[in-house]
């Protein structure tokens, strides 16, 4: 009874997993680099749960027994089972899949963040995952002896795998929100540049729901002579709407280099802002054409 | 199975580990970077052009004879920096392929300090190190000129205007002879080929870089013959750097560090030095307040 709830609980959790990766993959949006991590982390907790789900007792167990001798295995089995079920659950061993959850989870995260903007600390949750592992790894139970035990063993362990990759998926996806990439939507409104020009960086389908922006701005000389790319700054400016046409917040001015990226604030900007531009510090004479390299939106 | 658990977990943490070591924020670099190569004790070879009166002028058989602005500055760099150097001599036109061709074979060379000019489009191939010195286009004439006074004079008239190949003086002019300009333009290899022409009539003005045109103009050679025209200056700034080969990061923050130094405490002497017909006062039309950050990785 115990092997079914706990063989249900798995099937479960391996569905469940599977369906949020698959939906989270299709509805986020995510770049293709994303998609890449996502897809890794996806098949190495899959392979984990398939591998879990179709392991057999033949193909672990010695020589082929007669039926006379199945007949007594199944006896001895069904004792062993609940024996083993006991063993398994005994506090130590239960603690041991704990670090299994937790790696698992880390790990998942791990994948999830890795190509995006958020400031997730990876070397921090790295260092977790791999002190999760080492703990489990350094504190298994026994080799387990029996059939039945072996697959409880890894019941258990799949279970875990699969709450680990589904609480990763949980509060990347849907508590975290992934990156959005706005680079097509995000525009200059001005050709060329000189010293002191200002410009504004608008948004044909205004953004809503994030509340920062990895923006990256490159300048191109628009003639043949002239140093004027590397010496040039760009002073960066969210400029968000507080009440509709009052911009209520013009604090974080950033200056930035072009190719270089700069982080701004950018909650309430669907209300109609937009980011004010100005060039500095670029070399007499040169004209430059500014355009948005890259703009990812991120929490 | 605790063993391929293990094999497992190890596989996990090693994955992610590869993965972690390349943080997506960070923009990829177009080109491996080089190492630092500017050690005390290395050896250098340094691009130099020979026959720039107030920049670099080489004599033959005469070592005492060398004299100018780029000449000073790189022996001054170079012992600063400790470093051994031999100067290869090198044209305006040869700038960029000489720094390239250390790249895939031997007889390039790994600096050149030869009023070589910073553009955005020359930095896609090497680094620069800069600026050390700034200046605008000028325009020179026989000493008994007097109808060319202004810029529109230059461009209205049909005058015959001779410039070098390969540098950004003949970019301008060029461009100025297709926009519309009444200007005609002759190219020639060198600056000291364009003065022969200039004595001998068969153009009107030489134009380029208007601290380059004061160098020749206060040569032994044509002091007497040709003027500048200090009213006359157009185009964009020209800032003169040292080139290094691309993607040389490492060596461009070292010697980014020494020229910072040579801007603040040497600059001036070097200057009044080398171009003593220039008024003491016009000397900060030509003085860099800041040298540039180095490229990274393009």
């Amino acid at each position: 009874m115990t092997r079914r709830v706990v063989l249900r609980v798995g099937i479960v959790l391996a569905i469940v997993s599977a369906s949020t990766l698959t939906m989270a993959l299709t509805m986020s949006g995510l770049e293709a680099a994303d998609k890449l991590g996502s897809v890794i982390g996806a098949i190495v907790s899959t392979v984990g749960l398939v591998t879990a789900t179709f392991i057999t007792p033949q193909s672990d167990d010695g020589p082929v027994e007669s039926p006379s001798e199945r007949e007594g295995t199944g006896r001895r089995a069904e004792g062993v089972s609940r024996l083993a079920l006991q063993r398994m659950f005994s506090p130590r061993e239960l603690c041991w899949f704990i670090p299994i959850f937790v790696g698992t989870g880390l790990g998942g995260v791990v994948f999830l963040a890795h190509y995006s903007k958020n400031g997730v600390n990876e070397p921090l949750l790295l260092a977790g995952l791999a002190i999760s592992f080492s703990i489990a790894l350094f504190y298994r139970p026994r080799a387990p002896r029996t059939t039945v035990e072996r697959r409880s063993l890894w019941w258990m362990l799949s279970a875990s795998a699969a709450i680990g990759v589904l609480l990763a998926s949980t509060v990347w996806f849907i508590l975290h929100k992934p990156d959005r990439s706005v680079t097509g939507i995000a525009e200059f409104n001005v050709k060329e540049m000189k010293e002191g020009d200002s410009a504004q960086i608008t948004f044909s389908s205004p953004p809503a729901g994030y509340e920062n922006l990895a923006l990256t701005l490159s300048l191109t000389n628009l003639d043949s002579t002239g140093n004027c790319v590397v010496p040039a700054r760009l002073e960066v400016t969210p400029e968000v709407v507080g009440v509709p046409g009052q911009i209520s917040s013009r604090s974080s001015v950033k200056d930035v280099s072009s190719g270089k990226e700069v982080r701004l604030p950018v909650a309430g900007i669907e209300r109609g802002g937009h980011i004010l531009v100005t060039l500095n510090k670029v070399n007499k004479g040169c004209k430059v054409k500014p355009e948005v390299s890259e703009a990812v939106l991120f929490n | 199975m605790i063993r391929s658990l293990r094999y497992v977990a190890l596989g996990v943490v090693l994955l992610s580990a590869a993965c972690a070591s390349t943080p997506g924020s960070s923009p990829p670099l177009s080109g491996a970077p080089r190492p630092l190569t500017l050690t005390p004790g290395a050896h250098v070879n340094i691009g130099i052009v020979t026959d720039h009166p107030g920049f670099s002028l080489v004599e033959q058989g005469n070592p005492s004879g060398n004299d100018g602005f780029d000449l000073q500055l790189a022996d001054w760099l170079l012992r600063e920096l400790k470093i051994e150097k031999e100067n290869v001599p090198i044209s305006l036109k040869e700038r960029v392929s000489k720094l390239r061709q250390r790249e895939v074979s031997p007889g390039g060379v790994s600096m050149v300090v030869a009023t070589f000019s910073m553009t955005d489009d020359r930095r896609k191939l090497v680094d620069f190190v800069g600026p050390y010195l700034i200046t605008k286009q000028g325009v020179m004439v026989r000493a008994d000129n007097s109808t060319i006074k202004d810029v529109d004079d230059l461009k209205n008239t049909g005058k015959n205007v001779c410039t070098i190949a390969e540098t950004t003086g003949n970019d301008k002019l060029k461009k100025a002879e297709t926009s519309g300009s009444n200007i005609f333009v002759t190219t020639k290899p060198s600056l000291k080929d364009c003065m022969e022409s200039l004595i001998d009539g068969d153009v009107e003005a030489v134009s380029t870089d208007q601290i380059v045109l004061y160098g020749f103009a206060q040569s032994k050679t044509y002091k007497d013959h040709v003027k500048v025209l200090s009213d006359i200056s157009f185009g964009d700034e020209e800032n003169y750097g040292i080139g290094i080969p691309n993607n040389s990061h490492a060596d461009c923050e070292v010697i980014k560090e020494k020229l910072e130094k040579f801007l603040n405490d040497e600059w001036k002497s070097f200057f009044d030095d080398n171009f003593p017909d220039i008024p003491n006062s016009d000397y900060i039309n030509y003085r860099p307040t800041k040298t540039d950050e180095c490229e990274n990785g393009t």
